[in-house]
């Protein structure tokens, strides 16, 4: 192996090891300030109240989560945010708690201004298999640009880890050519 | 254990890398996305299940990148095929989609889709089991025979037929070395659409004995062709199901740095063993998915009464994607001992590509010809 093509390897080893620990680096950053989550939880699909399910994951109907009704942009802690079909959700939603299930009364209720969450989870049986219904993610609507979003970022991830993958092994001088075909 | 934030559900994220890199490793050496094998074990893992096949489906287009620039670097892709293939494949994934709905809408769609890619996965196991025994008894006796063997054994000729159909325009297909009608690859595309869209698969598990058996491609080339077909699909399928919001993206991620190492493992494979060693591990890979689906279908039938059947169906799912992978690794064990000289089983050595010059030394099968050594 010639210095120069020995140089050119490790040149393109270091430019897709920069390459893909940029995309990744991109991504883990929409993550971690909640952009993607933000994309995902994006509007509301119905009436209702926009929550975050963890703060009441352990309420039962004999010790329930009361959760204070009020407007806010971003949800701190134990609060529920009225909002209208098409409404944008505030930040660190994770689900819509709709009207009719708190008219309902069985599983949330409605007390003056605040709302009392029982249970958070319901087991469903269905045919030879159970299922829980809780209200992450129930009745929200996605940001349409979040397909686009996914798409570049798979791609360029998938491209980026390809040619990463071919440099390392051009670089190890693992031989990987191409083969005639045929019957 | 990691909270996903979007699907809510706590996994092991090392579990996902760990599916991610025997997905990559099968798809990488068969040419399919796995989505018949991923999607079950996501939703075992505890992601629901309409998030499970969007989660899968981004998975492998991402997945199906890598492995396809590994392909390439290997000459295993015809783009002449590739190209001409994607607009009948996306046209019949169309007429797939309304298929189910017209299926949906007399209420039979969940049975209807359960029973017919039952028949699909078990009809073409027995068609590719067979058929590659075929090829391996007929290159165990060429070698016996002390025959040179071709990379390539198919002993079925209904391609032959397919490619004297003179029906303009004939293309040629530098890649896979045949010259065939583009209708042909149009309306295999087409057909394999509509099986992979009534599904909801990506179809590799389709169009790979497709390109071989209808086509007339290799086998190396067909798994290359496929991945990129794959890939094209992938992309419409994440598009879809992100607007949907079925798409945890993080979960993606782990599953794509397991990936990307299991894709190497498989792709890198396919150079050292004959096309009937991966059309044997495709064929095995249907039975077990076969096996896969039938058990949540009589689980389903019964109502549920029969639990067992619900634990052999995880057991199942969960040991398919290790069982494939395992067979993979030792046939390319089998490959960098008979390149060390050293013996194999008789019944490998045939499969193996050779090294230059030389033939894979078969272990001796009796006593007297092993005393004789």
């Amino acid at each position: 192996m010639s210095k120069g093509s020995a140089l050119r390897r490790y040149v393109k080893l270091l430019f897709w090891i920069v390459a893909t620990a940029a995309i990744f680096g991109f991504a883990i950053q929409t993550f971690v300030t909640g952009q993607l989550t933000g994309m995902y939880f994006y509007k509301a699909k119905v009436d209702g109240y926009a929550i975050d399910d963890k703060t009441f994951a352990n309420a039962t109907p004999e010790n329930p989560v009361i959760l204070k009704v009020e407007s806010v942009s971003e949800i701190t802690g134990p609060q529920a945010v009225p909002v209208k079909a098409g409404d944008l959700l505030p930040k660190n939603t994770n689900g819509v708690i709709s009207t009719s299930v708190v008219k309902e009364g069985k599983r949330v209720a409605l007390e003056n201004d605040t709302l009392k969450v029982m249970l958070p989870n319901q087991a469903t049986d269905a045919k030879g298999s159970t299922t829980k219904d809780t209200f992450h993610a129930k009745n929200v609507e996605t940001n349409p640009i979040s397909g686009i979003w996914n798409l570049i970022v798979v791609v360029l991830m998938g491209l980026c880890l390809g040619l990463l993958a071919e440099s390392v092994t051009d670089v190890l001088g693992i031989k990987v050519t191409a083969s005639a075909h045929g019957h | 254990m990691f909270t996903f934030p979007v699907s809510g559900a706590e996994v092991q994220p090392l579990l996902l890398v760990f599916l991610g890199f025997t997905a990559g490793m099968v798809g990488g050496f068969i040419g399919i996305g796995g989505g018949y094998m991923v999607t079950p074990a996501l939703i075992v893992f505890g992601f629901p299940g309409y998030m499970a096949s969007g989660i899968d489906m981004t998975h492998i287009s991402g997945t199906s990148i890598i492995t396809s620039v590994r392909h390439r670097q290997m000459g295993n892709i015809d783009w002449t095929i590739a190209l001409s293939m994607v607009a009948g494949t996306m046209f019949g994934v169309e007429v797939g989609v309304r298929l189910l709905g017209y299926f949906k809408q007399i209420g039979l769609s969940s049975v209807a889709v359960l029973i017919a890619s039952l028949c699909i996965m078990v009809g073409l196991f027995i068609y590719t089991n067979i058929e590659t025994r075929k090829s391996h008894k007929a290159m165990m006796q060429a070698m016996k025979e002390g025959k040179d063997l071709d990379k390539e054994e198919v002993s079925t000729s209904l391609a032959i037929r397919l490619q004297n159909i003179p029906l303009a325009p004939i293309v040629r297909c530098r890649t896979a070395g045949l010259v065939i009608s583009m209708w042909m690859i149009v309306g295999v595309g087409l057909l394999t659409g509509v099986l992979a869209g009534f599904l909801g698969v990506g179809g590799g598990f389709i169009r790979v004995p497709a390109l071989v058996y209808l086509i007339g491609s290799s086998t190396h080339v067909a798994v290359g062709t496929d991945l990129v077909e794959i890939g094209v699909s992938g992309a419409y399928g994440t598009l879809r199901h992100s607007i949907q919001g079925n798409v945890d993206f993080v979960a993606v991620m782990f599953m794509i740095c397991g990936a990307v190492v299991g894709a190497q493992f498989g792709a890198i494979s396919t150079a050292y063993v004959r096309g009937p060693a991966i059309r044997y591990i495709l064929s095995y890979s249907l039975m077990l998915a076969s096996l896969g689906a039938a058990l949540p279908l009589l689980n389903t039938l019964t109502g549920g009464t029969i639990r067992i059947l619900s634990v052999l169906a995880v057991i199942l799912t969960l040991g398919q994607m290790i069982f494939l992978c395992m067979f993979i690794l030792s046939m390319l064990g089998f490959a960098l001992l008979a390149r060390k000289g050293k013996w194999v089983p008789t019944w490998a050595a045939p499969l193996l590509v050779a090294p230059a010059g030389g033939r894979a030394r078969v272990q001796p099968a009796t006593v007297e010809e092993r005393s004789a050594i």
